[in-house]
């Protein structure tokens, strides 16, 4: 009686539904999209997704809009950069065989970065470093062909892989040290910042084993003046900044890595009122200027440096001058485009808002938008 | 070429292990580490009787509050929201084998404490009393300080549930 009631319904339905499509709305054909071409202002946001981190994510947005263009499945949590050539994501992730438990499988997921389909898992061991997404968990050497991954078991170590022969190939022991900093101009190491102040840079052979080890002079406190690991690349050199406010470029071309000396961000009077930089991406650089954003709080203090940002200030490197100051939009994560006409991102983890300004001239803030994400900490652009 | 990589990481192991001991060490000063043997004999008073009316209400000393003094380098969920306690994981879990420490000022008897900040590990994710304070945090290069990872990363299960805050001995404080 039941079935044959709903066989009425449906056979209603689909007469009703057919002659509306008929009269006004074509008739559909579903369909999968890819991503449209890609554009200077593409935005990649890496969510630890902290209250379910089984299954972490990915999110791509139109940095013009702000619509949201697809995610990509990180697994455990994972680590997501895009190959050089923008053609490939690379995942460092994990995965349990009953979700929460049983064998930890570690890979290295390729995805299509235009279709977004997983096309090639790369099996390596499973010590990835199950992190909140930071900027240098997982890069890929300059010519694209190594790709090094974070790992802590807690012990610090770097999983290399080689992308073209699409197999694991050494796994280095870095103690004490964090993060990965390729250099652009040569393919063969990678430096990562060290606990005692210094940086260590490894050195490859033509396989992607360890040749050599080197560390530099001692250049950062990370007890009185702790550096923030998400450094902004600029060809061979890194800036950072510090707890306190001070900024730091050290270049990571050569054999060991060298420090430019530090400048501070804040005057005296700033310094007093305890402005300092905080966040979980506190630093952006834009390439074609010369010039980085921070987010800054004032009232700081130990324990401060996760807070999210009352204003962004803009410096020119070159100079060290400050050159604009803009409202901080809560931010916690901050980003710049490349080339002409830069855009700054800035993207807040508590409030899951994103933040657009005109990276040029005054800083002039664009538009906001939201919800984007669960918690997350890391913003690449394209 | 198995022989050298088990080298490395058993070297690396050793090597983090003590990187990190040494590096707690010099940031907090003197310190005594003891855990279970110390645990009966601390000069700490539980919320008790010498707590007037007034700062009960205090949310220093309120455990399921992220204001609580404990929870000072704390960056997860209140194992206390979750059915456990401010030293025992919910159940059904099991207690992290590693772990990251904080260095925290109790107000009720002035003295600075060593914390032991233990993820609670297996099951689902508890996602209640979420707090986020980082007293003498740092970056993973101390790993031993650090509280952006997940310390369940070693154990059969890696999946997070909450965090408990166990005192492990008192140390002298010094800011950066």
């Amino acid at each position: 009686m039941l079935a044959g009631n709903i066989r009425k319904l449906c056979a209603g339905a689909i007469i009703v539904a057919a002659s509306h499509a008929h009269a006004e709305v074509p008739i559909d054909k579903i369909t999968v999209a890819n991503l449209p071409p890609a554009t200077p202002y593409r935005l990649y946001l890496s969510d630890m997704a902290i209250s379910h981190f089984v299954d972490s994510k990915l999110m791509i947005i139109d940095g013009e809009t702000l619509g949201v263009l697809g995610h990509v499945a990180l697994g455990m949590p994972g680590h997501a950069t895009l190959t050089p050539d923008r053609s490939e994501l690379l995942v460092s992730t994990a995965y349990m065989t009953k979700l929460n438990r049983g064998e930890r499988i570690g890979q290295m997921d390729v995805y299509d970065a235009t279709t977004l389909k997983l096309k090639a898992e790369i099996s390596v061991p499973p010590k990835h470093a199950q992190s909140m997404p930071y900027r240098g968990s997982i890069r890929t050497s300059a010519d694209g062909r190594f790709v090094m991954m974070q790992n802590a078991t807690p012990a610090s170590s770097v999983t290399v892989v080689d992308r073209i022969a699409g197999k694991f190939v050494a796994e280095v022991a870095t103690p004490g040290c964090w993060m990965i900093y390729v250099p652009q101009s040569v393919s063969d190491r990678f430096s990562t910042l060290c606990g005692d102040g210094t940086m260590l840079t490894v050195k490859l052979d033509a396989e992607g084993k360890p040749l050599e080890r080197k560390k530099s002079a001692k250049f950062f406190d990370a007890d009185d003046d702790a550096l923030f690991t998400s450094g902004a690349q600029l060809d061979d050199s890194y800036t950072f900044v510090s707890f306190k406010g001070n900024v730091q470029t050290v270049n990571v071309a050569g054999d060991s890595a060298v420090a430019d000396a530090p400048w501070p961000l804040v005057t005296a009077a700033e310094a007093k009122a305890g402005w300092r930089p905080g966040g979980y991406q506190p630093l952006a650089l834009h390439d074609k200027s010369g010039r980085i954003y921070v987010g800054m709080h004032p009232k700081g203090k130990e324990g401060s440096h996760k807070s999210p940002a009352k204003e962004i200030w803009a410096f020119d490197l070159a100079s060290k001058k400050r050159v604009a100051r803009a409202p901080g939009h809560h931010a916690t994560v901050i980003a710049a485009s490349r080339g002409d006409a830069p855009r700054v991102f800035a993207y807040s983890t508590d409030k899951s808002t994103l933040a657009v300004f005109d990276g040029g001239g005054k800083l002039k803030h664009l538009k906001t938008a939201g919800p984007f994400a669960e918690f997350a900490t890391q913003m690449d652009v394209q | 070429m198995q022989w050298f990589d088990n080298f490395f990481e058993a070297r690396s192991r050793r090597a983090a292990q003590s990187i990190s001991r040494r590096s707690a060490v010099a940031r907090l000063g003197k310190l005594l580490v003891g855990t279970a043997i110390l645990l009966p004999v601390l000069p700490f008073d539980r919320i008790g009787k010498a707590i007037a009316a007034d700062k009960a209400k205090d949310k220093r000393n309120d455990d399921t509050a992220c204001e609580y003094w404990r929870y000072c380098a704390l960056d997860g969920f209140l194992c206390t929201c979750c059915g456990g306690s401010i030293s025992a994981c919910p159940p059904g879990t099991e207690v992290s084998k590693v772990t990251w420490v904080g260095t925290c000022h109790n107000p009720n008897d002035g003295k600075d404490y060593l914390i032991s900040y233990n993820d609670c590990c297996g099951g689902v994710t508890c996602n209640r009393c979420g707090c986020n304070s980082n007293e003498g945090e740092r970056p993973g290069y101390r790993m031993g300080v650090h509280n952006d990872i997940n310390w369940c990363m070693a154990n059969s299960s890696n999946a997070y549930h909450c965090t408990v805050a166990a005192v492990v001995g008192t140390a002298e404080k010094s800011q950066g």
